[in-house]
């Protein structure tokens, strides 16, 4: 927990500027938790840049998921080692599809809004603020017509 | 980003019931079946520690069904959020309707932690597990593929089938819910399928 503690203080130290001025992370949210682990989500733009990995205080670990459909229709979660933002593109983090699972996390309310560290390859740390949001409203882009 | 026609031919490759004739699906948003599934029976042990017989307890009524675990993050907990959203909001349709969940991680997941999981969406839905043959049998009643274990130590994840199998109160599966159905479809597919009466 301290490590986690000094990387968040570091990023905090430097703030929005230096090399994430390209990187735009937008609609980071988090499912409120209903188990040990939560899931985190957001849009990136502004790359070329690649996620390499994300911490926070509120949880043990952070590790970036890919959820992937089988040959049977079975859904499975797989631990996958960066997250690429193509240059004029975006990456998005949805159900589904990819997750910045957090293991491990404390009990949080709906609302509440959490800190994570993204560590990029380019922009290097950036920390965004992440809403707590029901379940359901994890894919809220979805609903959008 | 889904692909429903994977999880169509895996679920109609295991079809067992004859069609009924006479049974509107047309306003059905689900996933369709080309034939109607009839209802696996098997019994597995609810929250409470007691045997639960899924034909038995859900008979004439609509029932839903969905295979997960509880450490699942990303798409257990939007599958139940869904439809607790659409029984929060129908009394009626809530009564009639029983939403089963199975854990497939007996390994990890405690009665009490299957519970506390549930409680999160609807305290009314009912958790179930067992041992990994209880399960087994139960994935083939309804003709899920088998969940399995992936990576190892404790941080590993199981692979289980997407989708929440329905079944109406006639007994009979119609339509199945993958993963990335709308709250629309929900809402509109569960109240369809709770008029779908026995005997109708």
């Amino acid at each position: 927990m301290l490590f986690l503690s000094v990387i968040a203080a570091l990023s905090l130290g430097a703030g929005c500027g230096g090399g994430a001025e390209g990187l735009q992370i937008s609609e980071a949210r988090v499912g409120a938790p209903t188990g040990p682990n939560a899931a985190l989500y957001f849009t990136a733009r502004g790359g070329p840049d690649a996620l390499l990995s994300a911490s926070t205080d509120v949880a043990g670990d952070a590790q970036i998921h890919e959820t992937v459909i089988g040959e049977e229709g079975t859904m499975s979660m797989r631990q996958v080692p960066r997250l690429e933002v193509p240059a004029g593109g975006e990456l998005v983090l949805e159900p589904g599809g990819f997750h910045v699972m957090l293991v491990g996390i404390d009990e949080l309310q709906v609302g509440a809004t959490i800190e994570i560290t993204l560590v990029w390859e380019t922009a290097g740390e950036v920390t965004v603020d992440a809403e707590v949001v029901e379940p359901s409203n994890t894919i809220h882009d979805m609903e959008d017509e | 980003m889904f692909r429903r026609s994977v999880v169509l031919v895996a679920v109609v490759a295991v079809v067992l019931a004859a069609c009924r004739p006479g049974v509107a699906t047309g306003d059905l948003q689900g996933v369709v079946l080309e034939t109607p599934q009839a209802k696996g029976s098997f019994v597995l042990t609810d929250t409470a520690g007691d045997a639960y017989d899924f034909g038995e307890r859900t008979e004439g009524k609509l029932a839903l069904l969905y295979f997960g675990y509880t450490e699942c993050p990303d798409i257990c907990p939007v599958h139940l959020a869904q439809i607790a959203e659409v029984l929060d909001q129908n009394a009626e349709l809530a009564r009639n309707t029983e939403v089963v969940f199975v854990s497939v991680d007996p390994d990890r997941d405690t009665f009490a932690e299957i519970r506390e999981f549930l409680d999160h969406f609807d305290a009314g839905f009912v958790g179930l597990t067992g041992t990994h043959e209880e399960l087994a049998a139960a994935q083939e009643a309804v003709g899920v593929p088998p969940a399995r274990v992936f990576g190892e130590g404790d941080g590993y994840t199981v692979d289980h089938a997407g989708w929440v199998l329905a079944y109406a109160p006639d007994g009979l599966g119609y339509s199945i819910y993958p993963f990335g159905t709308r709250q629309s479809e929900w809402s509109n597919d569960l109240q369809a399928l709770a008029s779908i009466e026995p005997g109708g």
